[in-house]
């Protein structure tokens, strides 16, 4: 074909698209920073580049942290006079209106598959299309090229876009609806190979817009040839900016001192002998309340790893015909589990899955009844009166409503005992397999000598009803999902044999007086199950119950702490307390999830034990002196931290721009094809955090600063390991995170500037320490 | 005479009100105490209902009101349960759900209005109150669902339903008018068919303004619009909507009912406009890809039935529709959230059997007729009159109870038991059914005059049945569906924004802003 | 230029991108009408912006990949030009050669 060369199309698209964070479906929701693929230019520049395209503020406002944020600051304002405006805004209706009947389902597969397909087959009978362009236009549309990249060259003709030009024209267009631009990318560039429908592609999306665009172009409306952006740039002065920059700076310094200051006192009170368990968190913040107070209740050490425990793994659950990833999203599932009844324990299993497609069969029935024209009107009077004393009494009466439900999947739905098993066969784990992978959890761990009897891996997820972003308070290391079975695969291969006896071999010592259990922590009750209890030895369970007393202790006191900051939680009883949260399905905020964090802590225990840290940070364990050629160390530096980035990046944007990259409000949200939100009847799909997650009304409960990553390790491995790793070099060296490190307790803290040159840390006296906790 | 019904009745009134009043400013302090005071008058419509089960018919009078009150009897009491529950559990749902609500207060306030309002076009004892009522009941809807004006969809949405209920409350406020007029301010109850015999032309004018005004508030035919864009306000304003204020058609058409239905041109137009509603929407609303877009268009579809079955002189049907869609959508409405699809099909998703449908269909044939056979029974059995109602309701039966089957067919489980178990449940059900249909004749019945003139018969329901299988046949060819899909995309369904023709002339340049970090960007290529 | 009887000539085309751009230059090849393509992950080397290393035990995403990919010259062009498109702003090496093969229909379409 003539004219532009198609690939040069394609990677200009995809030029185009660093702008658009990539957005995964709801049920797995990951936190990204919206900004990673302009990592390149660092956060200044990433700022500018971005605030530019989408017209908006990506700094926190030049308040102090605290306030209100200031009405209209950073939150579009739909500017409807000037002509091109409302011309971008009507090609935004059509294009959204299209991608979510395609994404519902609505347009079937369209002829060969694909969104252009199927919007070129109906476009010629919409009525909206007609009303907008006129008979003329809407044919135009329908008769544009079958191929999706010709359609586009075409319509870049037709617009006047020369080759210098694309890469703007489509950062704009895109930028005019991130959501669904999102959506293609992730598709494109993150979803795994063999993900189902729908196939929502970038280059589609385009296709339709442009092809859109040059019909109305072509009939003379408006000038869709470069676009404003669909948010305003409300009024920000250079001057502005530099005050901003400044304060943030501030603010992170501030806590950066506040942080330093009280790793400098860790608390002496450790346990004198050898501790009876080892509990093993995640890095999420939120176990740092539950570390600290199951510390202080008994003779107990605790680790931080990340969620999966190491194990990348795709999960098939008892009976399911799927699987899911169990892994962050950096990396692909290389082992394959699934969940098997326990030894003699098939017969309950096969009832419960008996119940649970009982169950299936029924809610599919009530489904195709209500999706029937005729069959509906019936079926609501018949089951109105039922689910009208359902939703009473869910409504009313939360917890008893809970307290049933869960008596009943106990009683029908419950598999009975069941244990989580690599597969058989080579895609699940040889013996060497799991060999390695022992070792080097526990060595990235620090965790190869002094083992406790007990040690418990506990996985962690949120218990929440009614919440389309239900998955954004689950394990981001499990890829949103929760980190049970992460617990219990690990478990299992620590605790065989024949595993130990390689371990021992390689040094690592496992006394045949450990066991390893698996637990899971519910982030909004606080509490702490242990699971497959069956296979615990019974000289462990009196050990077991023993830390299951404490737990229970340490669960009154976080539980305290935390419902001091959730609102009206503080000595209820009734649906505002935790555990009704949990099962609320009028609770918007179950929990304020990782609202706060601030900074990642890499290194041994003693560095924070007995700190309060008031659930701020992640906590990575690491012992320098376990790993001499510093591989657990850029182990951890390339996943766990970028993982912890991300996080921090997420409920940054969620928090200064919660109109662009933040959900809004969450009681408008309208969940379209099972894997988004839109607002109200339509428009743009939602990305990143509603704003009950990170705001408290008006007041910005999140304190919007970039990740302080603090490490215990030798300065010069650590250099070392940046400068090895191109992906750190742009994090640190791009003013994304903030580095300090010392070689060892006692030693000065070195900050890493951007650019790599160490400089000692200073406490200066005038410093005043803000507070810990918002 | 102060009974035990009077008294329930008076606080389900007076609950909502005293929840708006003393609601204040601050958001969350407003949603509590609008929440008790729901929760108030809820047990005030359960006292009600008590009393008005033991003793009958009660009518009580408001002091200081000039002889004006609360009409409660076997029709009027069962519909005000429904209205005050709805209330309570909204007003409670919001109480955590929007918490964060700047102006929280405002839906506090409004919301109890609202539910104050449809006590009194419920119960109200005479038609003055009851209109009073409606409007209140209006002007209060409109105000929750469009007091967020930070959103960009609620503008369009209140603009839409002012026009809609402006015309409807006219239309009532006329025929009310026309009523008084000629036979003073009526009280509602038996007595309406006494007092009101209009003359022939005046009966149609008047049975076409309730007409307008029961389609209005339904959302029905002309008035389309804005009940689909109501999707822009918040959940619990959608809930009650759906469950407490569109009612309102149906109720004003069920008490108003010999006038209402006096006229066969008119009753004949308004089976048309709701049958064809009840169809249309009720395919539209399989189209929507999102939840509550879709729930909405059901709501569409359900009202239309209800009204199609007060046109062709069915009341005590149209009554259990509108108790039992209320408590439906409420629940549906209120879990909207929920409808996020999992990451892997669990065991207990109801994996889609392969293989042809033809077993399936056969299955829903076969449940369909036992349903429809064993409601009949039951029905007949129980003593409800009118043969030709109750093979209409059959009818109806069998389409739900097929499709229910159809839907078990496709994923059913491997055990017999359970199959068996859920052939028998199909079973009870529909006999539970009939006997709930019978039932209710008998409560209902007495309260409910027959229908008027110009009540059509209720065969004329087969039509509904007829147009959605029709329909929905029809749709299966893709040109069709492709037509139906731009239409379900656009006609029935709101956009996100009003779309506007762009001016013919070109618009400015805006300025050519470099945008850094990309590649390429020169100034960008343009006129 | 040397000439291999029985055998067809064909363009070879080697890609060596970062991890992330990997999906993109798939797409490339895809589009250009290739039937197939080979892609090695985690691989290390040395280039102008320093030793780039192999495989990170958490990080996929992050490591150098390698396509490989034969298809008709003419159908070449395009895809070059697109690879030249994109190495103008992204770090990467285009390497294209000759080469003759002799299972003509593995590498036509």
């Amino acid at each position: 074909m003539t004219g532009p060369s198609r690939a040069s199309i394609l990677v200009d698209l995809d030029e185009a698209a660093r702008f658009v964070p990539p957005m995964w479906p709801l049920s797995t929701f990951v936190a990204v920073n919206p900004l990673w693929d302009l990592r390149q230019l660092g956060f200044d520049g990433a700022i500018e580049a971005a605030g530019t395209l989408y017209g908006a503020d990506l700094l926190p406002p030049p308040t102090p942290t605290g306030d209100p944020v200031p009405p209209g600051r950073s939150d579009p304002t739909p500017d409807g006079s000037r002509a091109a405006d409302r011309a971008s805004a009507a090609v935004d209706d059509v294009l959204t209106r299209w991608c979510a009947a395609f994404v519902g389902g609505q347009l079937g597969g369209g002829d060969g598959g694909g969104f252009y397909a199927a919007w070129r087959a109906g476009i010629g009978h919409d009525p909206a299309a007609r009303r907008l362009a006129g008979q003329r236009g809407r044919a135009a549309m329908a008769a544009a090229p079958a191929d999706a990249v010709a359609a586009i060259a075409v319509a870049l003709v037709e617009l006047g876009v020369g080759d210098g030009g694309r890469t703007p024209a489509f950062a704009a267009r895109l930028a005019r609806t991130p959501g669904w631009a999102g959506l293609a990318k992730w598709r494109a560039q993150w979803a795994p190979p063999g993900t189902g429908a729908p196939r929502l592609t970038l280059v589609d999306l385009m296709a339709v817009r442009l092809t859109v665009e040059a019909a109305l172009h072509a009939e003379g409306f408006g000038d869709a040839g470069t676009l404003p952006p669909l948010v305003r740039a409300p009024g920000g002065r250079d001057t502005d900016r530099e005050l901003q920059r400044a304060e943030l700076t501030a603010c992170e310094d501030r806590f950066r001192h506040w942080l330093l200051t009280a790793l400098d006192h860790p608390s002496d009170d450790r346990p004198a002998g050898p501790p009876a368990a080892q509990v093993v968190f995640c890095i999420d913040v939120r176990s740092e309340g539950m570390r600290r107070h199951l510390e202080a209740a008994g003779p107990y050490e605790t680790l931080g790893f990340a969620g999966f425990f190491g194990l990348p793994a795709r999960f098939r659950p008892l009976g399911a015909q799927g699987t899911v990833d169990l892994c962050p999203v950096l990396v692909r599932p290389t082992v394959d589990l699934i969940e098997v009844p326990a030894g003699g324990e098939e017969a309950p299993a096969a009832r419960a899955l008996g119940a649970l497609a009982a169950r299936g069969a029924a809610a599919a029935a009530f489904e195709t009844g209500r999706e029937h024209p005729v069959g509906s009107f019936l079926l609501a009077e018949l089951t109105g009166p039922v689910l009208g004393a359902a939703a009473l009494a869910r409504t009313v009466a939360p917890s008893w409503t809970g307290r049933l439900r869960s008596w009943a999947r106990q009683r029908f739905t419950s598999p009975g005992l069941t244990e989580v098993v690599p597969e058989a066969g080579d895609r699940g784990m040889s013996l060497d397999e799991q060999v390695h992978y022992a070792a080097s959890a526990l060595s990235t761990m620090g965790l190869v000598r002094g083992f406790a009897p007990l040690v418990v891996l506990t996985g962690h997820g949120a218990t929440s009803a009614n919440n389309p972003h239900a998955s954004a308070l689950d394990c981001g290391a499990c890829g949103g999902n929760r980190g049970v079975v992460s617990a219990r695969a690990a478990a299992g291969i620590f605790n065989r044999d024949e595993v130990r006896a390689a371990l021992a071999a390689q040094g690592i010592v496992i006394p045949p007086s450990t066991w390893f259990v698996a637990g899971e922590h519910d982030t909004v009750t606080d509490r702490v199950e242990v699971l497959d209890r069956h296979l615990v030895p019974a000289s462990h369970l009196a050990g077991l119950e023993a830390l299951e007393r404490a737990i229970a202790d340490a669960r009154v006191a976080l539980v305290a702490e935390r419902s001091a900051d959730l609102p009206g939680a503080a000595g209820a009883r009734g649906p505002d307390g935790v555990d009704a949260r949990a099962v609320d399905w009028a609770q918007v905020r179950p929990e304020w999830g990782l609202a706060g964090n601030a900074a990642i802590i890499v290194g041994p225990r003693r560095m924070t034990a007995g700190v309060t840290l008031g659930r701020r940070c992640f906590l990575h364990s690491y012992d320098a002196a376990t790993d001499p050629d510093g591989t657990a160390l850029e182990t951890i530096l390339t996943a766990p931290v970028v993982v912890a980035h991300w996080i921090n990046a997420q409920y940054y944007f969620s928090t200064v721009a919660p109109e662009l990259f933040g959900a809004g409000d969450k009681t408008v949200h309208n969940v379209v094809g099972g894997i988004g939100v839109v607002t109200g009847t339509g428009g743009d799909l939602r990305i990143g955090l509603p704003r009950q997650s990170v705001f408290d009304g008006a007041r910005s409960v999140h304190e919007p600063l970039r990740l302080q990553v603090v490490v215990e390790a030798p300065v010069a491995m650590v250099d070392r390991t940046i400068r090895r790793n191109p992906v750190l070099g742009d994090l640190f060296d791009g003013d994304w995170v903030h580095l300090v490190a010392r070689d060892a307790p006692g030693s000065p803290w070195s900050r890493r500037l951007p650019g790599g040159r160490w400089i000692v840390w200073e406490r200066s006296n005038t410093e005043e320490v803000g507070a810990v906790h918002a | 005479m102060h009974t035990l019904a009077d008294l329930g009745g008076l606080v389900a009134l007076a609950g909502p009100l005293a929840g708006a009043a003393m609601a204040g400013r601050d958001t969350r302090t407003a949603l509590r105490r609008a929440a008790r005071g729901a929760a108030v008058g809820a047990v005030g419509a359960v006292i009600a209902l008590a009393g008005v089960a033991m003793g009958g018919t009660a009518r009580s009078a408001l002091p200081h009101l000039g002889g004006t009150g609360l009409l409660l009897d076997h029709f009027t009491v069962a519909v005000l349960v429904l209205v005050a529950l709805v209330g309570a559990v909204v007003l409670s749902f919001a109480r955590r759900y929007l918490q964060d609500d700047p102006r929280g207060a405002v839906f506090a306030r409004s919301a109890s209005i609202v539910v104050a309002g449809m006590v009194l076009v419920t119960a109200a004892g005479d038609i003055v109150l009851m209109t009073v009522g409606w409007v209140l009941a209006g002007a209060a809807f409109v105000v929750t669902a469009g007091y967020r004006t930070d959103l960009p969809q609620v503008a369009g949405a209140r603009r839409s339903m002012l026009r809609s209920f402006a015309v409807g409350d006219l239309a009532l406020v006329g025929a009310v008018t026309v009523i008084v007029w000629h036979a003073g301010d009526v009280n509602l109850g038996n007595r309406l068919a006494a007092s009101t015999r209009l003359p022939g032309h005046l009966g149609l004018v008047v049975a076409a303004l309730v007409g307008a005004a029961a389609l209005s508030r339904c959302g029905q035919g002309p008035f389309r619009t804005w009940l689909p864009k109501t999707v822009a306000a918040p959940t619990p304003a959608s809930a009650l909507l759906h469950a407490g204020v569109v009612n309102g058609g149906g109720i004003l058409l069920l008490r108003l009912d010999p006038v209402a239905t006096s006229s066969l041109p008119v009753t004949i137009l308004l089976f048309a406009v709701a049958g064809g509603s009840a169809v249309a929407a009720g395919v539209a609303a399989g189209r929507r890809p999102d939840a509550k877009g879709g729930l909405a268009l059901s709501t569409m579809a359900q009202m239309g039935f209800m009204l199609a079955e007060v046109a062709v002189g069915a009341p005590v049907a149209a009554t259990t529709h509108l108790i039992g869609h209320g408590f439906y959508k409420a629940s549906l409405f209120l879990g909207s959230g929920a409808r996020v699809t999992p990451p892997v099909a669990g065991a207990g998703a109801g994996v889609r059997r392969p293989g042809s449908s033809l077993p399936a269909a056969a299955a829903a044939v076969i449940a369909s007729l036992a349903a429809a056979a064993t409601s009949a029974a039951v029905m007949r059995w129980a003593g409800m009159a009118g043969g030709s109602l109750v093979a209409v309701i059959a009818l109806f039966v069998a389409f739900a109870a097929g499709a229910a089957a159809w839907g078990w067919w496709e994923h059913r489980p491997a055990s017999r038991g359970a199959n068996a178990l859920a052939a028998v449940t199909l079973l009870a059900g529909s006999a539970a059914y009939g006997a709930v249909a019978a039932g209710a004749a008998a409560w209902f019945g007495p309260a409910l005059p027959a229908g008027g003139h110009g009540a059509l018969a209720p065969g004329w329901l087969v039509a509904v049945a007829v147009g959605g299988v029709v329909l929905s046949a029809l749709e299966r060819d893709p040109r069709l569906s492709r037509r139906l899909a731009g239409a379900g995309l656009a006609g029935l369904a709101p956009s996100g924004r009003a779309i506007e023709r762009p001016p013919l002339r070109p618009a400015r340049q805006p300025s050519g802003r470099l945008i850094p970090g990309l590649a390429g960007a020169g100034a960008p290529a343009g006129r | 230029m040397p000439d291999h009887p029985g055998l067809m000539a064909m363009t070879k085309v080697e890609v060596v991108v970062e991890g992330t751009d990997a999906p993109l230059v798939e797409q490339l090849v895809t589009q250009a009408g290739a039937s197939g393509f080979t892609a090695v992950s985690n691989v290390s080397g040395l280039g102008h912006g320093g030793y780039h290393q192999g495989r990170l035990q958490f990080n996929d995403r992050n490591a150098l990949s390698l396509l490989i990919v034969v298809l008709p010259s003419e159908r070449a062009d395009d895809l070059i030009a697109g690879l030249r498109h994109l190495f103008d702003r992204r770090p990467g090496v285009l390497l294209v050669s000759d080469v003759w093969v002799s299972r003509l229909d593995y590498f036509t379409s």
